[in-house]
This record gives C-alpha cells, sequence and structure tokens, in this order.
C-alpha cells in the first residue's frame, strides 16, 4: 500500500515537471529615453499618407510607415494613432484613365499578353469628396505635397488629399499639424520637391510650379517653418532625406536600349533618319543607328537642335520612366517611334535633380541636427537597397520592380514590407538619438506584391 | 497488485537524453538513467549500440530489451534587441526506440541485432512565425537496423562489429517570399532513402572492478537522389516553381567513445564515458533541384566537432531494485552566426535519473528521466540575416523492457 503511494506521487511529481517545463526568458523592456512619445503626429506626403500601388486606400494606410511607426511608439507611451481612413470602398491615384475623367485605383499585378504587369483597377472617385476632418487626427501626410505646400495656406483647394482632412479650405498642413501639439513627430518628405520635376519628365525648371524643382531656398526656410513650429512647445522627432531618382524603380526599371524591332523595322528607320544623320554629321552629332534586336529609343532632347527636330537616340546616361514602356508597347509598325519629353530624363536634366537632391539632402541634415532631431537616411537607404539589397529576417530584398519586396506596383512608393523597413530604419535613428528603446516592427508580418 | 504493476510501468518510464546538433542520445533507458555512459560497461544486448565489443562478454545465452522515449522539448525565440517578437515552438512528441536482441553462439562468439534511432529532430515553429523564410516545421528520423557480430578474443577482452543499414527519412516546410491573395508561398521537402556504415568496439574488463571500452560508429552519409519538392506558388509563378525532385545529402557524424566503468562496491557502479562526435562532417544542407527554373539551394553550415562529457552511477538497492542517476555535459557543434532555427543547438546540461526493477530471474523493466537544459544563446545566421535568443530545455521520461534467460 505504501509503495502504490509513493509511485503515485512520483508520478504526479513527473507530470508536474513535464508541464512546468518552459524555459525561463528575458523579458524585452522598451524604454522611451528622453523623448516623450505620448502625441504622435506624422507630416510628409504620400509615403506619409500611405500611397501605394499607385493610390490612396485603406489598406495602404494600414501600412505605411507612419503607421508602423505609430503602432511601434505605443510600447513607449504613445496613446493612439489616428488617421483619416478612406471611409468608401477601393481607392483613389491621379492619373486619368478613360475619356470620362475616371482615375486610376491600386496597380494590380495580372496575367497580361506581354506577361506579367501591373494593371490599373478603377479608382472610386468619392474618396475625394470625403470629409473626414477630426480633431484627433496624427496624420498629416498629404499625397503630392513638397515641402513648401506644407506652409501654404489654402492648400486644400489645390489638393484634394488635403481637403478631405484639412480644418478648413484656408488652413494649412502645418497649422494642422501644431494644432494636434505633438510631443513627437516624423516629418519626411521623400521628394516633391524633385520628384514632381523627375515624374514628369524633366519638363519644368527651377520655381514653384507644379512640375519645377524647388529652388533651395525656399526649401530651406519652408523646412525651417516646420521644424521650428512643431518644436516650439519642445516635441522631438525625426526628419527623413530624399532618395536619388537613381534608386527608384520608376526610373530604373526600363532600359534605354530596350526598343527591340526586326530586322525589317531596322531597315525603315534606317532609311527614314537618313537625311537626319546627314544633318546630324555636319553639325558634329552622333547618327541614328537601328539594327535587327533591342536599340536605344529614339528620344526628345531639348539641346538637340531644331533642324533635328530636338531628337535623338538615347543613351546609357539618360534613364526613361516606368511609363515609357507601356508606350512603346502601344506604338504600332507605322508609328514615329519617339518617346516624348514627359518619358525621358536626359543626362542634363538628371544632374539638375542630383544636384537639387543633394542641396536638400545637405538642408535637411543641417536642420535636423540644428534642432536637435533623429535623422532618417532615406537616400543611404533606398541606395543600399538598389545596388547589394539588404537580407533581412530570411530574405534579400532589393530595389527591382515587382519582384525587389520593397517598392509596390507604382515603382515610387513602399509595399507594407518597405514601409516597415523604412519605419525600422526610423526607429533605429530614433533610439540612437533619444537613448530610447523602441522596438522594431516585425518586417515579415507586412505584405508584398500579390502575385495572381 | 495488478494496479501497483501499472504504476510501475508509468514511473519506470525512461528519462532520456536529446542531444545537440540532431543526435539523439536515448539508446538505453539503464545506459539514459546513469547519463546515457555505457561504452566502459557490460550492457548485455543493447551493448550493441554503445560498444558492440561488449557483447562477446554478456553472461546469459538470450538477452532481449525493448524500449523508448518521449521527448517533450521547448524552444523559444527572443528577436534580436530591440523587438517585442517572441515565438515558442510546439513540437510534436520526439519517440526514439531502441530493439535490442542477442545470443551467444558460443562461449567465444555471440551475434545479435539492434534495431536504433540516434539521429532525428522535431520542431515545428508554425507556418507564419517570424523565421518562416528558414524554417516552418522539420522532421527527420533515422532507423538503424544493424547485425552485430562479437568475439571474445580472452576472457577479459571482447571484440564486436556491426553493420549498420540506415533508412533516414525527413520532411521540413519553409516558405517562399513570394505572396498570391491566398497567402504566402511554400515549399514542402520530403524524402527517404537508405545508407550503409559500421560500429565496431573493444572491451576490456581489467578486473572485478574495472572495465574500459572504445567505441567507433561511422559516419554514414544520407544520399537522397531523388526527393520530392512540392512547391506551393501563386498560379502566375507555377511555370517557375513545379513541382519537382532534388538531390541533397545529410551526414550522420562519427561518434568515438571511450568509456571506463568501475564497480565501487557489491552496490555501486560508477561509469565514465568521453564521447566525441565529428560534426565537421556536416558542411552544408544543399538542395539541387532538377527543375532548371528552380534555383539551387546552399545552405553553410559548417558544424564543429565535440566532446560529450558523461558521468553516471547505478546503486543496487536490493535483488529487485536499482537506482540510478547521472549527468552529462554536450557542447554544442553549431558555430557563432551559423545557429538556425532549423537546428537551435546550444551548450547543454543534462540530468538524468532511473530506475530498474527486477521482475523476476528472467524479465527486468528499467526507467529513466532526464531533463536537459540548454544555456540561452543569443546569435543567429549570417547568410540569412536572422537573429536573436533561442532558450531550449527537454524533459524525456522513458522506459524499457529486458528479457534474458
Amino acid at each position: 500500500m505504501m509503495k502504490k503511494i509513493i509511485y503515485q506521487y512520483m508520478l504526479l511529481a513527473i507530470v508536474v515537471l513535464l508541464a512546468a517545463c518552459e524555459p525561463k526568458v528575458d523579458d524585452f523592456k522598451p524604454s522611451k529615453g528622453t523623448a516623450d512619445f505620448t502625441k504622435f503626429i506624422a507630416i510628409g506626403d504620400s509615403y506619409t499618407a500611405g500611397y501605394t500601388d499607385g493610390a490612396l486606400g485603406l489598406r495602404g494606410q494600414q501600412e505605411s510607415f507612419s503607421y508602423i511607426l505609430g503602432q511601434q511608439l505605443m510600447y513607449v507611451g504613445s496613446e493612439s494613432y489616428h488617421q483619416p481612413l478612406v471611409q468608401a470602398e477601393g481607392s483613389v491615384g491621379t492619373t486619368v484613365i478613360d475619356a470620362q475623367g475616371t482615375l486610376n485605383g491600386y496597380f494590380e499585378l495580372k496575367v497580361t499578353e506581354r506577361g506579367l504587369s501591373p494593371v490599373p483597377s478603377v479608382g472610386n472617385m468619392a474618396i475625394l469628396a470625403e470629409d473626414v476632418y477630426d480633431e484627433d487626427n496624427q496624420n498629416f501626410g498629404v499625397p503630392g505635397a513638397k515641402v513648401t505646400h506644407l506652409v501654404a495656406a489654402g492648400y486644400a483647394q489645390a489638393n484634394p488629399f488635403f481637403a478631405r482632412f484639412a480644418s478648413s479650405d484656408v488652413t494649412h498642413v502645418l497649422g494642422d499639424a501644431a494644432t494636434a501639439n505633438p510631443t513627437f513627430f516624423s516629418c519626411w518628405l521623400a521628394g516633391n520637391d524633385v520628384l514632381s520635376f523627375a515624374l514628369a519628365g524633366g519638363v519644368g525648371g527651377i520655381g514653384n510650379g507644379v512640375t519645377d524643382i524647388t529652388d533651395a531656398a525656399t526649401f530651406e526656410s519652408a523646412l525651417a517653418a516646420v521644424l521650428n513650429t512643431l518644436t516650439a512647445k519642445g516635441a522631438k522627432g525625426v526628419v527623413g532625406n530624399i532618395p536619388d531618382v537613381s534608386s527608384i524603380p520608376f526610373f530604373t526599371t526600363v532600359p534605354y536600349n530596350a526598343f527591340v524591332i526586326d530586322a525589317a523595322t531596322a531597315a525603315a528607320l534606317n532609311a527614314k533618319y537618313a537625311d537626319y544623320n546627314t544633318a546630324a554629321e555636319s553639325v558634329g552629332l552622333p547618327p541614328m543607328v537601328f539594327t535587327e534586336g533591342p536599340n536605344a529609343f529614339v528620344i526628345y532632347d531639348e539641346s538637340i537642335p531644331a533642324q533635328l527636330g530636338h531628337r535623338r537616340q538615347a543613351t546609357a546616361d539618360d534613364r526613361l520612366l516606368l511609363t515609357a514602356q507601356s508606350e512603346a508597347l502601344s506604338w504600332g509598325p507605322t508609328s514615329d517611334p519617339i518617346l516624348g519629353n514627359e518619358l525621358v530624363l536626359t543626362k542634363d536634366e538628371l544632374s539638375m535633380i542630383s544636384t537639387a537632391t543633394n542641396q536638400f539632402n545637405a538642408i535637411s541634415k543641417n536642420l535636423a541636427d540644428g534642432f536637435g532631431l533623429a535623422f532618417f537616411d532615406a537616400n543611404a537607404l533606398m541606395k543600399q537597397l538598389s545596388t547589394t539589397g539588404i537580407i533581412i529576417d530570411g530574405h534579400h530584398y532589393t530595389g527591382t520592380f515587382v519582384t525587389g519586396g520593397i517598392f509596390s506596383l507604382d515603382g515610387i512608393h513602399a509595399t507594407g514590407r518597405g514601409s516597415a523597413i523604412i519605419a525600422n530604419a526610423m526607429i533605429d535613428a530614433i533610439n540612437d538619438t533619444y537613448g530610447s528603446t523602441v522596438p522594431r516592427a516585425n518586417i515579415n508580418d507586412y505584405d508584398m506584391v500579390k502575385f495572381p | 497488485m495488478k494496479r501497483i504493476g501499472l504504476f510501475c510501468g508509468l514511473l519506470m518510464l525512461s528519462f532520456q537524453l536529446f542531444a545537440e546538433g540532431y543526435q539523439v542520445n536515448l539508446q538505453g533507458n539503464r545506459q539514459t538513467g546513469m547519463g546515457h555512459t555505457g561504452a566502459g560497461l557490460m550492457m548485455g544486448a543493447s551493448s550493441m549500440h554503445f560498444n558492440p565489443g561488449a557483447l562477446s562478454l554478456m553472461d546469459k545465452k538470450y538477452d532481449f530489451s525493448l524500449g523508448g522515449s518521449f521527448i517533450f522539448s521547448k524552444n523559444t525565440f527572443h528577436k534580436q534587441s530591440p523587438s517585442a517578437y517572441e515565438a515558442k515552438s510546439d513540437n510534436p512528441m520526439g519517440t526514439p526506440f531502441y530493439f535490442y536482441g542477442a545470443t551467444k553462439i558460443n562461449d567465444k562468439l555471440a551475434a545479435g541485432l539492434a534495431v536504433t534511432t540516434p539521429y532525428g529532430n522535431s520542431l515545428k515553429w508554425g507556418d507564419d512565425w517570424d523565421g518562416k523564410y528558414l524554417i516552418q516545421d522539420i522532421s527527420l528520423r533515422a532507423i538503424f537496423i544493424q547485425p552485430t557480430i562479437a568475439y571474445k578474443i580472452t576472457d577479459k577482452l571482447g571484440f564486436g562489429v556491426g553493420f549498420m543499414a540506415v533508412n533516414g527519412n525527413v520532411d521540413l516546410n519553409k516558405a517562399l517570399p513570394a505572396q498570391s491573395a491566398d497567402g504566402v508561398a511554400s515549399v514542402n521537402i520530403s524524402g527517404n532513402t537508405w545508407a550503409f556504415g559500421f560500429n565496431a568496439g573493444l572491451s576490456f574488463q581489467a578486473n572485478e572492478q574495472l572495465s574500459f571500452g572504445l567505441s567507433y560508429r561511422s559516419k554514414v552519409m544520407v544520399e537522397l537522389d531523388e526527393g520530392d519538392a512540392d512547391f506551393t506558388v501563386p498560379p502566375s509563378l507555377g511555370g517557375i516553381y513545379p513541382d519537382t525532385k532534388f538531390q541533397s545529402e545529410l551526414p550522420m557524424p562519427a561518434n568515438m567513445t571511450l568509456g571506463v566503468g568501475y564497480q565501487v562496491n557489491e552496490k555501486l557502479l560508477l561509469a565514465v564515458d568521453l564521447q566525441y562526435v565529428e560534426w565537421s562532417a556536416y558542411e552544408s544542407l544543399n538542395f539541387d533541384f532538377e527543375a532548371e527554373t528552380v534555383p539551387d539551394s546552399h545552405n553553410q553550415r559548417d558544424f564543429e566537432n565535440t566532446m560529450i562529457y558523461r558521468l553516471g552511477a547505478e546503486y543496487t538497492l536490493n535483488e529487485k531494485f536499482q537506482f540510478r542517476g547521472g549527468v552529462y555535459y554536450d557542447s554544442t557543434p553549431i558555430p557563432e552566426d551559423l545557429l538556425t532555427p532549423e537546428t537551435p543547438g546550444t551548450n547543454k546540461i543534462g540530468m538524468s535519473l532511473g530506475c530498474g526493477y527486477q521482475i523476476n530471474d528472467k524479465l527486468s523493466l528499467d526507467a529513466s528521466l532526464l531533463y536537459i537544459h540548454g544555456n540561452k544563446r543569443e546569435d543567429g545566421y549570417a547568410p540569412t540575416n536572422f537573429y536573436g535568443t533561442y532558450y531550449t530545455n527537454a524533459v524525456i521520461p522513458g522506459i524499457g523492457i529486458n528479457y534474458s534467460f
């Protein structure tokens, strides 16, 4: 009998031991360092707003870098992250897709006659007419906004994406953001101050036009005004800089020589440009030469004399826009095979862009340091992605269009996962600057491009 | 009495070993109770695994032994700081087993058959955990079938050798970095094949008290020529990732063990083993896919040779009962920056208890209980940049039955 009891107790002991065998784990302890994350706001452009796959919609708003950063900051005291969420179904972009003036919605990757290709869905214009103003709003990202727009009164009248959530049609973005009384902010304008010019194929100059490059002095005073206002009550924050166009797939995907033709077409083009070649030779410019297979596109270049029609063949020093691909594919056998000015960034235009990008980035860094803010080097991150790529948590990410994992189907904005990588880079900058331990997001929790 | 028998049976669950890499040292419940020592001991039929040389010195005409263990292992992963992410594995219970049957053909010669499972791995992190591109779950199993013959050179010296036919089986799942509306792409890798090796040993009974043993179990290279790779990918990528065959190989490393047994007095037996495991055979894990569109996969491992230090004791209470205890230290073969969640190895300490119960003069039971504590390890796999802190432990009860006459 005694034996039996002993056995029973020993059996019980074994069962208890099995159940209690969880390994002991050291818990992670988040800390806020010298920053106060109680009220976080994000101010910026389409990246901040959650624009992805060529449009603004609820899906993108819930996986933007600012949303992800907002979630991670809740570990260190942030109380909320309210956004002007899209109420209607679907999404809306800025490209007109039919004669009625309908705008695009999210691009979707589809199997088409020429293989896998992003195809725009039909946008929901009702989104642009929404009025979702809320005094609790914490996301002041406006698609299309330049730094100068943030301080422009009445900007809601010019930009329906701002009108959706603006407090009035005479306010400016910075004013609404300051009213939110942030204790912490992100201020990242990923580049409309140069990107608008680049996206238009370099049609424009230095100035305040929609497709102009912002003048450096104007850029500096606008950004200084933004940071000055937001830090006036002691708020801390993170400032991002501008990635160079050479690391954005919208400008790197279509090769200059992706004009593929057969022998007959090549012969016809050589005949067609015989006169051009004679004239070009007389002014010391290179001739146009076509052979069977891949050829350099004929492009518009303002600097080429008028008697040559301002056209020449592209070289490796030019960049074709992503939209050039569909333009070229739409050419019939008798079309004039020239890519318009709006589809090409020539060497000279690229040099203007790069000069401005460098100037703006120097100004951003200077101001961030001056105001004691964390600095997110978006340019370095994107450059690394477009060259070596980055291996994170089991996958090698690159800047390649569609398959790289970072960029969405518009070739400019990030996927959910790209946004998480950006948010983590900001978190690293914040932790470095303020001695905090904000936990990084798990990038594998977020989506990449979805294949059909 | 019947109920006592049942409880006794449950209690006798022997607690066994769950060793570093994907080795499983749980091949005899008596040995497991003693820290899995045994190379220097005369353990009857089970010597075929521990030291075939000792088989020739067995004192019974027939000896059979059958048993198994139940591995309850837990792994916790805490992502590299700063991160709040934590994952716990939900490992299926591992069930290594053994069977030994041996007979003395004449005074000099003994022969037998051993069926053991000295390698295996069973780990399930889940389909959607953070390391899903490295591994979701893995099941690795190897059954060793070993006919053995042993010869008594002198009354004190025995030599034995066994031929090992190994059936290896692998089944693993990992996610692939492609998505469709239906979810994340993945691949299932599975295969089964045969491979061969040998096990040899020398056993020396120096005097009444002292015995020595040296055994060598060869490397077995399990080469899979026709494994199945089944891809679950978005339909538009189905042409690039068709279901295909693959070639791969995985070494079951060689083991060299030196053991000493010391009979202190009638009651107390002590044992020490030094087990050298030649893990350096595991240089990489490669999958060469037959379909040309599927990129081959080469994964650096570069394991290092390790030593396991074992200490065991057995105390004979009376004719019926024996009590056992043991400890061992098992260092990890996995170098820094090459630690994967598929084999999250770390230096481990094993502590075992066991008991033997002699039911009658032919039949006995052995039970063991082993607790393995893995030191926490903050490390990761550099080639895919996946880092964090791994915590591991296991509780392993085991039970065995012996029949000899």
